[in-house]
């Protein structure tokens, strides 16, 4: 009978462990990649729309080196406020499901004001100068990384929301039931409830820290490029801080398991001390 | 008593945190047995898009050897040389490779072709800006291009000059029997927009 109760706790404290470590994966991240505002904030801290704003730039001189204007046919086209609000305009569409268009509109009237300007348009050019334009606002939008699939990445964005959200609460019940059956598995010695907790905790957190080792050193995560500098950059901050959250949290619960575990030790001993006396009495 | 209460103590702490250790073990190897083969394509498709930084390491000096074959080539995108030609007063840094990113610092080298020295076709490419090569129409047969390498000073001659279409590739031939250096840039030199067309100028190794 007390092996069958001794596995019986072994089981729920292994579900107690999963749970924990699905709750924290959960809230890690619920709290970064799906928070518009901690993208943001993220987005603020890399620098990110001076970065686009200058390979914004930067793209464009490709385009004129190539197009024959001259360079100041690029002048004041586009500004980094431009750049911002249209970025804000994608992350809203992601995470809002907007669906608005980036308006290259003001680009376009800019360049043909400042190739008018340069007084270099004729009827021989005039529909190589059109295609020059329409390359520029093409290359803005995809500098800017702005695509059709914004709504659909909205979309599978909340069908992930309301997964974790579900998961979430399935946890949290399950925790729940889990610590009641612990608790009446431990129904004569109290203690063990405190054991079980920190076992649990244990076990977690030692998972949660090799996870983030073995991530770190199977991954080359500075050196990951997708899309453009900027973007990259932001991506690997946004990774390395949710791996840095994870083994903090790892390093927190290892702690609190610790203390756990210490106190259920002491109290094992004293009360077997306790026994053990009265048995000699 | 009080070494058999720190012994009880001791032996209830280490008897959990091998049941833990246990749990973490067994969770381990089920995550690996059910998924280690997606968490490993996960991995290898995250260092697919990733590059190794090594700040620290240094690019070794090129040099040509014995057998007139370079040891130690550039990095790609790197500047390894500088183009001069007196007549249209152009004086411009070389990078290996001819992305636009290259092509918007100077003139670039076609990775396909040989270098300077190594006795092959050399191409070289340029914008038609006005920093670049805009000029070209200016150049004569027996005009010098001097191109400075950082092992080495090469001269050509220019003995020919082509008008080829952008898809005329058999106009740059890829050769290692004589030293050529062929430089293009975009025809024509004032046109505004995409052109299809190309001039090439033709020079072969003086000293």
């Amino acid at each position: 009978m007390k092996i069958i109760a001794n596995i019986a706790r072994f089981i729920l404290i292994a579900i107690l462990t999963i749970c924990i470590i699905a709750i924290s994966a959960i809230t890690i991240v619920s709290s970064t990649i799906l928070d518009k505002n901690y993208i943001i904030g993220k987005l603020e801290e890399t620098n990110f729309y001076e970065e686009v704003y200058k390979l914004v730039e930067s793209n464009f001189e490709n385009y004129i080196y190539q197009s024959g204007l001259d360079e100041t046919a690029l002048n004041n086209i586009c500004s980094k406020e431009k750049v911002e609000q249209d970025i804000n305009i994608m992350l809203s569409n992601i995470y809002e499901g907007t669906n608005k268009k980036i308006d290259t509109t003001p680009i376009k009237d800019n360049l043909n004001k400042n190739i008018d300007d340069l007084k270099v348009k004729n009827s021989r050019n005039s529909e190589a100068i059109d295609q020059f334009i329409k390359h520029i606002c093409e290359e803005y939008e995809n500098t800017l990384i702005h695509t059709e699939y914004e709504n659909k990445i909205h979309n599978t964005y909340n069908k992930v929301a309301n997964i974790l959200s579900k998961v979430r609460t399935a946890t949290i019940i399950a925790i729940c039931i889990d610590v009641v059956l612990i608790l009446i598995t431990s129904i004569k010695q109290i203690s063990k409830v405190v054991q079980a907790i920190g076992v649990s905790l244990l076990s977690s957190s030692v998972f949660e820290i090799i996870a983030c080792n073995i991530i770190t050193s199977k991954v080359d995560i500075a050196g990951i490029k997708i899309f453009n500098d900027a973007f990259s950059k932001t991506i690997v901050t946004i990774i390395q801080e949710i791996i840095n959250k994870v083994q903090t949290l790892g390093i927190i619960t290892l702690v609190v398991a610790i203390v756990l575990i210490i106190i259920y030790s002491i109290i094992t001993a004293v009360a077997k001390n306790k026994k053990d006396k009265v048995t000699k009495d | 008593m009080q070494n058999n209460k720190l012994t009880q103590a001791v032996k209830a702490t280490i008897s959990s945190i091998i049941v833990a250790l246990f749990i973490t073990g067994a969770l381990i190897l089920v995550i690996y047995l059910f998924f280690g083969q997606e968490i490993g394509e996960i991995f290898s498709l995250v260092n697919k898009v990733s590059i190794t930084i090594n700040e620290n390491r240094a690019q070794e000096q090129t040099t040509i050897g014995e057998t007139n074959k370079l040891k130690n080539y550039p990095e790609y995108g790197t500047k390894y040389a500088t183009i001069e030609i007196e007549k249209i007063n152009a004086s411009l840094p070389v990078y290996f490779g001819d992305t636009l990113e290259v092509l918007k610092k100077g003139v670039g080298h076609s990775s396909g072709s040989y270098f300077p020295g190594e006795g092959g076709s050399i191409v070289y490419m340029g914008h038609n800006s006005k920093n670049t090569f805009r000029r070209f129409s200016e150049l004569q047969i027996g005009n010098e291009i001097k191109v400075t390498t950082t092992y080495g000073e090469y001269t050509y001659k220019i003995y020919d000059m082509k008008l080829i279409k952008e898809t005329d590739l058999d106009k740059l031939p890829i050769q290692d029997e004589e030293e050529i250096l062929m430089v293009y840039t975009c025809y024509p030199f004032n046109n505004i927009g995409y052109t299809t067309q190309r001039y090439v100028v033709y020079a072969e190794l003086e000293k």
